[in-house]
């Protein structure tokens, strides 16, 4: 009996050192980043914030090849995703994800969007400093 | 260059709000926007903006770009370089979210102001024997100074703000800023030296009298 309690105790003992592993087909949520192209912005860090912990992150790593950063939410609410690169690139995304741990739509501005309307602010504020100066001018 | 939201701490972008606020009243106090100027100072201006947003890939895994903050300096002067550039910057950061709202007084600081004013002296200390080389030494000094001061502002942040050794904003110490941020920017530097060579050469061929004389 004594015999058969030490088998059992080292069998479960070697079985705790066997890493298993299982295959998901889970909803995932993948966020990609570039300056110009796909790949400029490969494997630098990034850190997952679950909702409600600020403090521990639920996942550390860098981003993939096509710079990509890629996680499996677990609960819904707000998720952060913090990627930042050694020379001071970097962003903080924040991810909603609903109850069926998929991402709800969030709207993104087209770059060219961004650089009409800016060229378009600084033309209308120099347009009305004009008019403004010339007036006082006159 | 630009610093994103959440990698500055309040002990850090609280005084820098102060600082820069200073600086943009103290410009607003020095720079006179001539009528027949602003045509010239407005797409300067959009030019410095457009450079901002061209990134150029390099090794590593990120990009760098031009800033165009020279241009102005040696043009109108350093007061106006860095209310222009300001300018922009703060339209980056509120409008399209390009660079961070509590990163933005160091960008100020470190972009328009040391940026503005390393290219007015460097400019000044050159351009009677060397006019060319003058140009091409404030776009370079344009790029290196501020990227220095970028580098010590990110640097300092796990020293100053961190918990349990934990650093709470940016994550990186000096030994690696410095070198990050400032070696890719020795490159970018020539470039931008060279443009402003070209485009200053350019507009004081075509364009003479407009523009002060430093």
């Amino acid at each position: 009996m004594k015999t058969l309690f030490l088998l059992t105790f080292f069998l479960f003992n070697l079985l705790a050192h066997d890493l298993s592993h299982t295959i998901s087909h889970a909803k995932s949520v993948a966020v990609s980043f570039s300056f110009a192209t796909n790949e400029d912005f490969a494997y630098q860090s990034y850190e997952i914030y679950a909702p409600g912990n600020e403090q521990i992150p639920f996942s550390v790593g860098r981003t993939d090849a096509l710079s990509r950063a890629v996680f499996i939410p677990n609960q819904k609410g707000e998720w952060l995703l913090k990627v930042f690169s050694e020379e001071g690139h970097g962003k903080i995304v924040k991810l909603d994800i609903d109850e069926d741990m998929r991402l709800t739509t969030q709207m993104q501005i087209p770059k060219w969007l961004k650089i009409y309307s800016g060229l378009i602010t600084i033309f209308l504020l120099f347009a009305l400093l004009f008019i403004y100066k010339q007036s006082k001018q006159q | 260059m630009h610093i994103p939201d959440g990698f500055i701490s309040p002990q850090t972008y609280l005084p820098a709000f102060g600082l820069s606020a200073i600086l943009v009243y103290a410009a607003a106090k020095r720079t006179a926007f001539e009528v027949e100027r602003i045509p010239f100072i407005a797409g300067l201006s959009a030019l410095s903006f457009i450079l901002m947003f061209i990134t150029i890939p390099i090794l590593g895994g990120t990009s760098v770009h031009l800033i165009g903050v020279a241009l102005m300096s040696v043009l109108f002067g350093p007061w106006m370089g860095f209310i222009t550039l300001s300018l922009v910057l703060t339209l980056q950061a509120f409008l399209l979210g390009d660079g961070g709202v509590t990163s933005l007084p160091i960008n100020i600081i470190a972009m328009a102001f040391f940026g503005s004013f390393s290219a007015h002296y460097a400019y000044r200390l050159l351009h009677t024997r060397f006019p060319k080389s003058a140009l091409f030494a404030a776009g370079y000094a344009s790029i290196l100074i501020p990227s220095i001061i970028i580098a010590f502002a990110l640097g300092i942040q796990p020293l100053i703000a961190s918990d349990a050794g934990k650093p709470l904003y940016f994550p990186f110490g000096l030994d690696v800023t410095l070198v990050a941020v400032i070696a890719p920017n020795l490159l970018v530097g020539a470039l931008e030296g060279s443009l402003t060579l070209m485009i200053v050469g350019f507009l004081h061929k075509h364009f003479k009298g407009l523009f002060i004389e430093n």
